[in-house]
């Protein structure tokens, strides 16, 4: 019998709100975490609109000598990974740690503490640069410090896949467990992108938002008067359990993951294929795995890239994938709000859509002032809108063309 | 359940471009290590790796953009990708696109790219990076998954496609996440392995601060020696391995040559320490009995492992100590060996390296040296296979992988015959 998986614990360390029920109430209440750069303040950093993780204390999350150890990514994942361990009601000094895994996304890895050495290594010698460099700067480097906190010595894995590599990191968790390489995986993605490397490599994509007259509105998926999406830093942990172990300690179930499908449009660097066609073999091979029809999903969680290319992709890979449903399926974007935290938005997207479950009310796309023509999508715009919503889908898109597509059911 | 095959090798390695050369100079001895002469190393305590030499990505089809615009490793997997499409004879032509994936392991994407333009427009870190004029599409060679998505555009392959990054796990990681995609009968061909172009200054001296890599820079050559008691540390590498791997019945039916089934792919965590490793090699041990497992194999079936065997005082001790764990006095026979004593430690392509190493070991029915065993560890007491190449019946073959973090893999592929 095939073993089935469900989501136990959620943790955000996220722009609009460090902790489950701040960034729920954010959402709900349509706020933008996107701002002007303040943690560069001594730099004319070139974005000028961002998402930050505001008063973040990383102490408060971990060890002072692990402050120092390690970059900012790794502060947020062990910050969203006790958070969700409570809320999942885990506590792991009783569990065999063998079962247990931890599969996390990144991108940039340690940036901050790579720029910082190169410049020690550069003017003042090699002798200069810190010890802990190297496992720092590895994009493993939070799945490594974690699993050595909790003493983790199950299945581990990190996966890199630009903006896709958080759902995917969460899908491919959902398929270890269903194999039976563990019982319970912690997963998610984290960015700490506000760093001097990162924020000059990122001024060289010409897809981002580099400035506006206001932040807070600056990020407009599906608006005719968008201008690229919004990079900002943070991510989440979501925890992943086998069905009956769930059942049989009474843990809070937010929802089962009954589906998960990858493709790549494989067209370019610079686009995803207008006609949108893989993305939407994507959500069918999806809803294929999860034993649905297109009609039976509630929600979708749009990656809202806020481009002219992405964005009308998006729509039509909606249109191909759910035809004549498409006018009942509630659409939204709720990155919007948070920004695009690359590794960070997948596990983030899947928690906009286990609330939205379990409230049964859709977090809101905000700043869409004038939808766009070429997006006929039935998109939830400035209010969260009360629905039922029993079963969800989420979408995540990489630069290069990937699609990432990952189902959530009410657990029946 | 559907079964995997490997069909198709290339490989870009420091001592030899493609498998055959890289074959001949693993059997030889031959180590790629040298001087480090593309930057300044006389400060380093370390001045010595095993550089890729002539590597011209025009050789191998890449568009003028992917010259002018990826980053070295990205380019060393597309050298390797079109190797191994060579190598398995696919007929692109009618090849199923759609259920074609790609999954590569890389370490950290883009250091040499990164690091090359940092020092020329900050004159190496006196001015600030931001407000610089960079090249254009600089955010595309940074970008962290462009290993896995440079082959899917440049051949149009639509099936899924990732990059792992698991430190020196990497490659290996990739082959389990093809495997896995291919078992669960989302693709039927994948392209997997692992590339990495990380000999930059901070490539070299993070791990020259850390005290893991050799500072014998008056005999390279000599360097990286597994095993042998006098071994100081690991010498970093760079290159790529890329594999096709195909369900079985799929290459069968295309009349394909088949060096390998992957019978099993286990990983498990040290959770111990980031650089460090436990006495006894702790979780290894247990994660070679878990791929034996998955594969159905016992100990005693397996005629060789190639080790992780970075010739770091600490690795080679408790990976013996694995081993032994692993295979009780079956260890005694086994053949041991490590392909870094003469590529270096290739990060993320190194266990990608190792699995074309087996496939060529299981067709020539040869096992490399392990070179430079000249003082025997009485803690390494295993048979490395020293110094010479040997003949050997091989049938069943294993890796392992271990990297920094604590990440295990081991793997076990069989000749079908």
């Amino acid at each position: 019998m095939t073993r089935r998986v469900v989501i136990t614990g959620l943790g955000l360390t996220t722009p609009i709100g460090v902790g489950k029920e701040a960034f729920w109430a954010a959402a709900q209440a349509g706020r933008s975490g996107v701002g002007r750069p303040s943690l560069l303040e001594t730099m004319d950093v070139p974005i000028k609109v961002i998402g930050e993780v505001k008063d973040f204390i990383a102490a408060e999350h971990l060890s002072k000598k692990l402050v120092v150890r390690s970059d900012r990514n790794t502060h947020f994942a062990f910050a969203s990974c006790n958070e969700a361990l409570a809320d999942a009601g885990l506590d792991l000094t009783t569990e065999d740690k063998s079962r247990i895994g931890i599969v996390l996304a990144s991108n940039y890895g340690g940036t901050s503490y790579y720029l910082n050495n190169l410049v020690r290594l550069h003017q003042k010698g090699p002798s200069f640069v810190s010890a802990y460099m190297a496992i720092a700067w590895i994009p493993s480097a939070p799945v490594g410090q974690l699993s050595i906190f909790h003493g983790i010595t199950g299945y581990t894995r990190t996966y890199l896949n630009d903006i896709a590599g958080g759902l995917d990191a969460i899908g491919n968790s959902c398929r270890a467990i269903r194999r039976g390489d563990a019982d319970v995986i912690i997963s998610g993605g984290f960015e700490a992108v506000i760093a001097e490397a990162s924020m000059a490599t990122m001024s060289t994509f010409t897809e981002l938002c580099h400035d506006a007259s206001d932040p807070a509105t600056a990020y407009r998926p599906f608006d005719r008067d968008r201008h690229g999406s919004v990079v900002a830093e943070g991510g989440g942990i979501v925890i992943l359990e086998e069905l009956e172990r769930a059942l049989a300690r009474g843990a809070q179930i937010y929802g089962e993951i009954v589906g998960y499908a990858q493709s790549t449009d494989a067209l370019d660097f610079h686009s995803f294929a207008p006609d949108g066609k893989y993305y939407a073999r994507a959500m069918h091979a999806a809803l294929h795995e999860a034993g649905l029809t297109p009609d039976s999903v509630d929600y979708f969680n749009a990656d809202g890239r806020s481009t002219a290319n992405a964005d009308q992709a998006e729509a039509n890979a909606l249109k191909v994938a759910f035809g004549d449903h498409l006018p009942n399926l509630a659409v939204s974007a709720p990155k919007s709000m948070t920004g695009s935290m690359l590794a960070g938005a997948g596990p983030v997207d899947v928690a906009f859509a286990a609330l939205a479950m379990r409230d049964n009310l859709v977090p809101p796309t905000i700043n869409v002032d004038h939808q766009d023509p070429a997006c006929a999508i039935n998109l939830v715009i400035s209010q969260p809108r009360a629905t039922p919503i029993s079963t969800a889908m989420i979408g995540a898109r990489g630069t290069g063309g990937g699609n990432s597509v990952l189902v959530l059911k009410e657990l029946a | 359940m559907r079964r995997v095959v490997i069909t198709g090798l290339g490989t870009i390695a420091p001592n030899g471009i493609g498998k055959d050369a890289f074959w001949d100079a693993c059997v030889n001895g031959v180590s790629a290590a040298a001087l480090i002469t593309k930057f300044d190393v006389s400060k380093m305590p370390s001045q010595i790796a095993c550089e890729v030499k002539n590597f011209n990505p025009a050789d191998y089809s890449l568009t003028p953009w992917e010259i002018d615009s990826l980053d070295r490793h990205a380019q060393f997997g597309l050298a390797a990708a079109k190797q191994a499409i060579e190598d398995a004879q696919l007929d692109l032509a009618t090849l199923d696109h759609d259920r074609t994936g790609v999954f590569m392991g890389t370490t950290n994407s883009a250091p040499d790219t990164f690091e090359r333009v940092w020092e020329d427009v900050t004159n190496k870190g006196e001015l600030s990076m931001i407000g610089k004029q960079l090249p254009k599409e600089f955010s595309y060679a940074l970008l962290s998954n462009s290993a896995a998505m440079s082959i899917a555009i440049h051949y149009g392959f639509h099936g899924p496609s990732i990059v792992v990054s698991d430190a020196c796990s990497s490659g290996v990681n990739a082959v389990d996440q093809a495997t896995i995609a291919i078992r669960d009968g989302v693709c039927d061909t994948a392209l997997a392995g692992g590339t990495d172009a990380s000999i930059t200054p901070m490539g070299l001296d993070c791990y020259c601060v850390l005290g893991a890599v050799s500072r014998r820079n008056d005999a390279p050559t000599k360097a990286s020696r597994p095993f042998d008691r006098d071994r100081d540390g690991f010498v970093l590498g760079e290159g790529s391995a890329v594999m096709i791997l195909e369900e079985y019945e799929h290459a069968v039916k295309r009349g394909a040559t088949i060096y390998a089934e992957i019978m099993g792919i286990a990983n498990n965590t040290n959770a111990y320490h980031m650089t460090a490793l436990p006495e006894g090699g702790g979780p290894l041990g247990q994660v070679i009995l878990e791929a034996l497992r998955r594969g159905g194999l016992k100990p005693t079936d397996v005629d060789y492992l190639n080790a992780h065997g970075t010739s770091t005082q600490l690795n080679d001790k408790s990976e013996s100590g694995a081993i032994k764990a692993a295979f009780g006095d079956h260890a005694y026979k086994l053949a041991v060996n490590s392909t870094k004593c003469v590529i270096g430690h290739t990060q993320g392509a190194a266990s990608a390296h190792q699995l074309i190493v087996l496939c060529m070991s299981l067709r020539d029915q040869i096992i490399h040296p392990t070179i430079n065993q000249e003082n025997p560890d009485p803690e390494c007491d295993l048979d490395y296979v020293p110094n010479t190449a040997r003949e050997a019946r091989l049938n069943v073959v294993m890796s392992n992988a271990s990297g920094f973090g604590g990440f295990n893999s081991s793997i076990v592929l069989r000749r079908l015959t």
